[in-house]
């Protein structure tokens, strides 16, 4: 094999640990703190750097405006698969298309850089097939678990990574173990007063968004600074409840996590008898090291956890590792629907108004949930919505700039006429945003394998994504979008629009490995352990079988301390075993 | 200048795909420039490779008649009026050499924004008989404004006009928005923590390397 060979070229130090996760985001931190806490030795192997929190800050050029957080892709491709004008599919290197789905190589993952948006999956979600039925194209089915038995980490995350809020009642308020969320709502813009008034006036269910960001300090991190750059940017604060600030900091304390950074895992070598044995990695140099550990847990995210899957082909799995069913990456799913928005213009409003809505830093944090379920004839009847989240334009100023550069009809526009634009623009109104969220209907036309050709630099094959979608899901969102937009003309808004599109949002992106009680049809079982292989576990967004109409963050970070649990009763069942102690 | 002659010079002017779909707003989180070691084997690499080890001489990236051209057009793009400053006022022209020194950046696209303004010069010639800089300012914009109609010539003018707006907009530490002077006439507030000279940009990858 072509991995035993490069073993032979090289003398490898091999180390051993009781659990070896692959990837620090919101899938590895809930393992490696709960396993290192238990007094396991655990070890993280990141492939990108370790930022800390002094690192961070709030530069545009550093953030957003060059690829420092994610790889360049030169050096780390990817193919991505679209439809081409006549309906064929053509794939391209990502490097010369510049669509980049990296989302976060450093420790603590993209969870460094999401907004903290945090929606639990609600009941429904979770038996979306016997709920609302079968859909012509799509590989709908229920999950192997209830929410009620996901739950409880719900309810745990809201604690140990910290989430601000207020629970109010409504018709999709998801059932609580909790009365209300451990810390109080964010500091809210007036404009959510607004938007509560006209959501009054049409009778729209609405509810304040829970964020995972401290509204006060918990121990060792601070509360939010309201900086006005919180999405794609690392929090200097620490209140962001990022893997790495909510968790993995945490479990260094406890002596028995080592994190390795820099450290790109690309094989996981079997024993002959379904069973990982070492998982092999290239440093910062490019050599070649090893890990020896008991359990493996992979959390790569889930585009590079199924190509790490089907590079770890071997004579016992020879279409990749845990996928003699042919499932491994199949299902992939991201979140449907788009965006929209409209502005309000000072010169429409009081001076009061204009002082209250310029206010910087503070948050939106308003949702629709009203048509979670939808009930219209245009939908036959009941069907499953999605929700609408609000904010304002993100502060970067350089893309706000960016967007003033073409007139209406799409032409350039520069020289005086291009200033007087900026300007305008940048003192003379502010932009409500909102993000619309449907499911992404899994289909035989979203999955990943690896490209025939393109190799990353360390020459191992780059995962090919192809990129189709279901017709259902532009009918949701463009549904769902028409009601915001109604909240903002009832606002007050002007210039509003919305764009829904089957274009996939790199950020949102789960499945490829989906957890079922069939082992012909998923990866891994409900404990998110896979059929096939006794010591491997997946507790990034891979294991998610249909995704819901919300963020995913939540719901990977609930599973993940889920399975933690898991991990450590089967730890402690196998070890009173072999020292003839019962249970 | 016939027809058939300036459609076979657009035909040349080759704009790397990733420019093309930035342009048309079809890459959402990512600029024009992407991160890159400049490893590239592009024959018209050779200049710029031969300019980028030498970091401390940004003179070297471009020739002094490249970057006159260079500041002519941010001058068009962005005029300075007596409300308000132009592109030469927070220094995009030093931006602009400090960009194309940058190694990180894909070698094919930097090349880009040098081609381009070879190809405007070209296209003077082409339209005028005479050098772009020779032309009155009245005829330089005038040229600017055909090219602007054209595939390469708005897609190349997209570019430049980033790269003013990202000099408008940095951060005081780089050395080019002065006193903050872009941000300042667009009442932008940057954000807290601020860059220092260990996490600005040319710097964060050394610092980091030394938190492992």
């Amino acid at each position: 094999m072509i991995k035993e060979t490069r073993n032979e070229k090289q003398k490898i130090k091999t180390n051993s640990y009781d659990i070896c996760i692959v990837g620090s985001g919101a899938g590895a931190g809930p393992v490696a703190y709960e396993l290192s806490k238990a007094g396991y030795k655990v070890v993280v192997l990141e492939k990108g750097p370790w930022f800390k929190t002094k690192d961070f800050t709030k530069d545009e050029i550093t953030a957003v405006r060059r690829s420092v957080y994610t790889p360049n892709l030169k050096d780390e491709p990817q193919v991505l698969e679209t439809k081409n004008s006549n309906g064929e599919w053509e794939a391209k290197s990502n490097y010369k298309t510049g669509k980049d789905f990296w989302n976060g190589s450093l420790v603590g993952g993209s969870s460094n850089f999401m907004s903290g948006y945090f929606h639990r999956m609600k009941p429904d979600d979770f038996r979306l097939l016997s709920k609302y039925g079968a859909i012509k194209g799509a590989n709908t089915v229920d999950w192997p678990i209830s929410y009620k038995e996901l739950e409880p980490y719900y309810a745990k995350v809201e604690k140990v990574v910290g989430v601000s809020g207020k629970v109010i009642n409504h018709k999709f308020q998801e059932e609580r173990s909790t009365k209300d969320f451990p810390y109080p709502p964010l500091a809210e813009n007036v404009i959510s007063r607004w938007i509560d008034i006209a959501a009054d006036k049409l009778g729209y269910t609405i509810a304040p968004i829970p964020r995972a960001i401290l509204s006060k300090p918990k121990k060792d991190r601070s509360s939010c600074v309201y900086s006005n750059y919180c999405g794609s940017y690392g929090c200097a604060s620490d209140a962001k409840g990022s893997s790495r600030a909510a968790l993995l900091n945490k479990a260094l304390k406890t002596g028995n996590l080592k994190i390795l950074a820099n450290s790109k895992v690309y094989h996981l070598e079997t024993n002959g008898k379904g069973k990982i044995r070492k998982a092999y990695y290239y440093d910062s140099d490019k050599n070649i090291q090893v890990i020896e550990a008991k359990i493996f847990v992979i959390a790569a995210q889930a585009i590079e956890t199924s190509r790490l899957l089907l590079l770890s082909k071997n004579k016992d799995f020879p279409n990749g590792l845990a996928n003699n069913n042919g499932q491994v990456g199949k299902n992939l799913i991201f979140s449907a629907g788009g965006t929209g928005s409209g502005q309000f213009f000072y010169e429409d409003l009081t001076k009061q108004e204009v002082k209250e809505l310029k206010i910087p830093g503070v948050f939106v944090n308003r949702s629709i949930h009203h048509w979670y379920e939808i009930d219209d004839e245009k939908f036959n009847g009941k069907a499953k919505g999605g929700t609408v989240d609000f904010l304002f334009e993100h502060a970067n100023a350089t893309s706000k700039a960016i967007r003033q550069k073409w007139d209406d009809s799409g032409n350039l526009v520069f020289g005086p006429a291009l200033k007087k634009k900026l300007k305008d623009y940048f003192t003379k109104q502010r932009r409500l945003k909102f993000e619309v969220f449907a499911d992404w209907l899994p289909t035989d036309d979203c999955f990943i394998t690896l490209d025939p050709k393109v190799k990353d630099k360390w020459g191992d094959q780059v995962a090919r994504i192809r990129l189709g979608y279901h017709k259902h899901d532009l009918k949701v969102g463009n549904y769902l979008a028409k009601k915001a937009e109604d909240l903002l003309q009832e606002m007050g808004a002007k210039n509003i629009n919305s764009s829904i599109s089957g274009g996939a949002p790199p950020n949102l992106v789960v499945g490829g490995c989906r957890f079922g009680n069939d082992p012909k049809k998923s990866v891994l079982d409900k404990n998110c352990k896979s059929h096939e292989v006794e010591n491997l576990y997946i507790t990034d967004g891979s294991f998610i079988p249909t995704g819901g109409s919300v963020t995913y963050t939540w719901t990977i970070y609930a599973n993940s301390f889920r399975v933690a649990e898991v991990l450590i009763k089967q730890i402690k069942l196998k070890t009173n075993m072999s020292s003839g102690k019962t249970i | 200048m016939s027809e058939n002659k300036f459609m076979k010079n657009i035909q040349d002017k080759v704009i790397p795909q990733s420019i093309k779909e930035f342009t048309t707003g079809q890459v959402s989180r990512r600029n024009f420039i992407r991160s890159s070691l400049a490893l590239g084997a592009l024959s018209q690499m050779t200049l710029l490779q031969s300019c980028i080890n030498n970091k401390s001489d940004y003179s070297t990236v471009l020739n002094k008649k490249q970057l006159t051209i260079a500041i002519a057009v941010q001058n068009i793009l962005f005029p300075k009026d007596e409300n308000s400053p132009g592109a030469l006022d927070f220094n995009a022209d030093k931006y602009l050499l400090w960009v194309l020194s940058d190694e990180r950046i894909d070698p094919e696209e930097n090349q880009y924004v040098i081609n381009g303004l070879k190809w405007l010069d070209e296209t003077a010639e082409e339209e005028k008989n005479t050098h772009f800089l020779k032309l009155s300012k009245r005829e330089q914009v005038q040229l600017v404004h055909t090219i602007s109609k054209t595939n390469w010539g708005e897609n190349w003018l997209s570019v430049v006009l980033t790269l003013i707006f990202e000099a408008m907009i940095s951060d005081p530490i780089y050395g080019f928005n002065t006193n903050e002077i872009g941000r300042k006439w667009l009442k932008h507030d940057a954000g807290y923590p601020r860059p220092t000279k260990e996490t600005r940009y040319d710097e964060i990858f050394k610092t980091v390397q030394q938190n492992n």
